[in-house]
């Protein structure tokens, strides 16, 4: 028995020591071993799936925020992922409703903020990027955002002084292609982790709401008042993920989610954003239509409209079920969801 | 999507098992120091980790061994055409079956897991990805260059990337979005892009802009390839691809105010439909040699 429970015992110390080897030594073939990066999640957040071809290393993260802060990556090289994602906007542009591109045009809809990314399983307002990865090449080529053409891009980044030895540190090879380029972006966006607000402080027992922060949260998940949890869910990553139409027109003048499934029942459905540091990523919705909470409250009190694709739980809401206080609870609420660390912290700061 | 959900519930998996695994590493290790108090247990102890980490390195993979004697090599060449003739760039030479007069100045397509089916219905993969561009020749050709012996006598392969490669853009090769053949706003390879121009109803030149893709219209294509024998030898394979049975085999497509289609519209729906359709009768077997 006791030798069996040896064999067995050792048998498993086997496994564990490949897996663990395999885990923890990134080695992509230069003899170079690469710095694995252990994500620090905070406390309420759960743990973060990290796709298996694009493993975290310091190198790959310090390369993707240069990148993310270099307009080399547009076409006159005046524009970088930095210009309409600004760290103090929690990533996103500040109060501009739609962003410039280089050719002084303007998108359509609201640049997102950008943090816990990597909980997100697809990206942009219509969730048409099926991984971080590919969402990187979006804003690049977009000809009303950095109007750069990939080719362009690999060029300029092989003829730069620093870059082939730094994407050398980070992939093994000095040859720049365009797949590494999205890794080492997305590398560094799932590095942009959110959770140490004042709510997250309290959860954490150290500190405590204000007795109109703690109406707010109450009403927030009452469904006869706020109803916000049933798609802005209570702690973590205050969303769903899922795609709705919140009747903000009659008839939709963005298709939304049925540019990308092509379904008329995904017509005007976008994603749910997330409510942390909604404070500072006004304006609100796809289309930025609105530039302050009470606008938002507003919206969703007596405001929404009667669309054949209306969320089900909006259908269903009595217009008119919360007072202004109610509302200005509810705000005050929200503001506990401002992490000012994550909007100050030089990791993610221009290198 | 179904493909990426679940890649991405396996590697969530996988992360658990790992961090589980190493939370108990320490328990391991106390319980194994109670069963072994001697110095010989621990020169096994020694001699069990050695193996243990010479079986973590990684075995060379050989590559495909080839046994003289029991496979050959086979080009497929992909003829593209327009009404049965060669396609000539920027002319407007072509007429469809809805009567349009067009021009192409860009053909560009993915064919990807060319299968070999015997005659005995065994199959042999390609495993392959690969981007047509008709303008340039040395694109035109898939290359099998360890076909195993035998007589196929039918080919299967899809016009398009397969869900598992379709949801990330991240790839090398002929997958690399360097290549324009990714859509930028929804991940997804444009399967096939037509770019041009025809003549419309009043005789005004209007752009022609076809990008063609997403997963519901992965077109597989299984066509007669008479009697392919390979026997230690090199073959060639021709196949044809023709524009004007994509516009009319089955389904008319008609340019009129249907000149600009892409994978973004429910409006799209149609047209994707007709060429999906459609493409199960563009591509033929020419000859082998």
């Amino acid at each position: 028995m006791r030798k069996l429970l040896l064999t067995a015992l050792l048998a498993g110390f086997v496994i564990i020591a490949c897996k663990k080897k395999e885990d923890d030594v990134i080695d992509p073939g230069d003899g170079h071993n690469h710095s694995h990066y252990i994500l620090d999640i905070p406390p309420g957040l759960p743990a973060m799936p990290i796709p298996a071809n694009n493993p975290m290393t310091e190198e790959g993260i310090a390369l993707g925020r240069k990148l993310f802060y270099d307009p080399i990556l547009s076409g006159d090289n005046t524009m970088a992922c930095a210009d309409c994602h600004k760290q103090h906007f929690g990533f996103s542009d500040s109060t501009i409703q739609f962003s410039i591109g280089i050719d002084r045009i303007p998108g359509d809809r609201n640049a997102m903020p950008l943090f816990n990314l990597g909980y997100a399983s697809n990206f942009f307002w219509d969730g048409g990027a099926a991984d971080l990865e590919s969402q990187v090449i979006g804003p690049i080529q977009n000809p009303v955002e950095m109007h750069e053409d990939l080719a362009n891009v690999i060029q300029e980044l092989n003829a730069h002084p620093e870059y082939p030895e730094l994407f050398r540190k980070a992939f093994g090879s000095s040859t720049v292609t365009t797949p590494m380029i999205m890794k080492a972006i997305a590398q560094f966006e799932r590095t942009m982790v959110s959770g140490d607000s004042k709510f997250d402080r309290v959860r954490r027992g150290l500190d405590s709401f204000t007795a109109q922060e703690q109406r707010g949260m109450d009403l927030y998940a009452d469904p006869f008042k706020g109803d916000c949890v049933h798609c802005h869910t209570m702690g973590s990553t205050f969303t769903d993920f899922e795609f709705r139409n919140t009747g903000l027109d009659s008839i939709a003048a963005d298709s939304g989610r049925a540019r990308i499934t092509l379904l008329a029942s995904d017509i005007g459905k976008f994603k749910t954003p997330s409510l942390r540091n909604i404070e500072v990523t006004a304006p609100y919705m796809h289309d930025g239509r609105f530039f302050t909470l009470q606008e938002v409250m507003d919206h969703y009190n007596t405001g929404f409209h009667y669309p054949q694709n209306l969320d089900a739980n909006l259908r269903t809401s009595v217009k008119g079920r919360m007072t202004q206080q109610d509302m200005d609870d509810i705000i005050a609420f929200l503001k506990t969801l401002t992490d000012y660390n994550f909007l100050t912290n030089p990791a993610f700061a221009k290198p | 999507m179904i493909t990426l959900k679940s890649c991405f519930t396996l590697t969530t998996g996988n992360l658990r098992f790992f961090s589980y695994f190493s939370e108990s590493i320490p328990h391991i290790y106390e319980s194994m120091k109670s069963y072994s108090a001697s110095a010989v247990s621990l020169l096994i102890y020694a001699v069990l980790f050695s193996i243990a980490f010479g079986s973590c390195k990684k075995k060379n993979e050989d590559p495909v061994p080839v046994n003289p004697g029991t496979s050959g090599k086979l080009t497929i060449f992909f003829r593209n055409l327009a009404g049965g003739q060669e396609i000539q760039f920027g002319q407007r030479l072509y007429t469809n079956a809805a009567g349009n007069n067009y021009q192409v100045d860009m053909l560009k397509y993915y064919v990807t897991n060319v299968v070999l089916i015997k005659d005995d219905s065994s199959e042999f993969k390609f495993n392959n990805y690969d981007l047509i561009n008709a303008k340039v020749d040395s694109t035109c050709r898939i290359y099998g260059n360890v076909v195993p012996n035998g007589t196929y006598n039918r080919i299967r392969f899809y016009l398009g990337v397969d869900p598992v490669r379709n949801h990330t853009g991240a790839q090398d090769g002929d997958l690399d979005p360097v290549h324009g053949m990714i859509w930028t706003w929804n991940t997804g390879y444009i399967f096939f892009k037509h770019e041009g121009d025809f003549m419309d109803s009043t005789g005004s030149i209007e752009p022609l802009l076809y990008h063609y893709g997403t997963d519901p219209v992965l077109a597989q294509i299984e066509l007669p390839i008479g009697a392919l024998r390979i026997d230690n030898n090199e073959k060639k394979l021709y196949l044809n691809f023709d524009l004007n049975s994509l516009y009319g085999s089955t389904h008319t497509v008609e340019f009129n105010g249907n000149n600009i289609r892409q994978s973004s519209s429910v409006d799209d729906r149609d047209w994707l439909t007709s060429l999906f359709e459609n493409f199960q009768n563009s591509f033929s077997y020419d000859r082998s040699e």
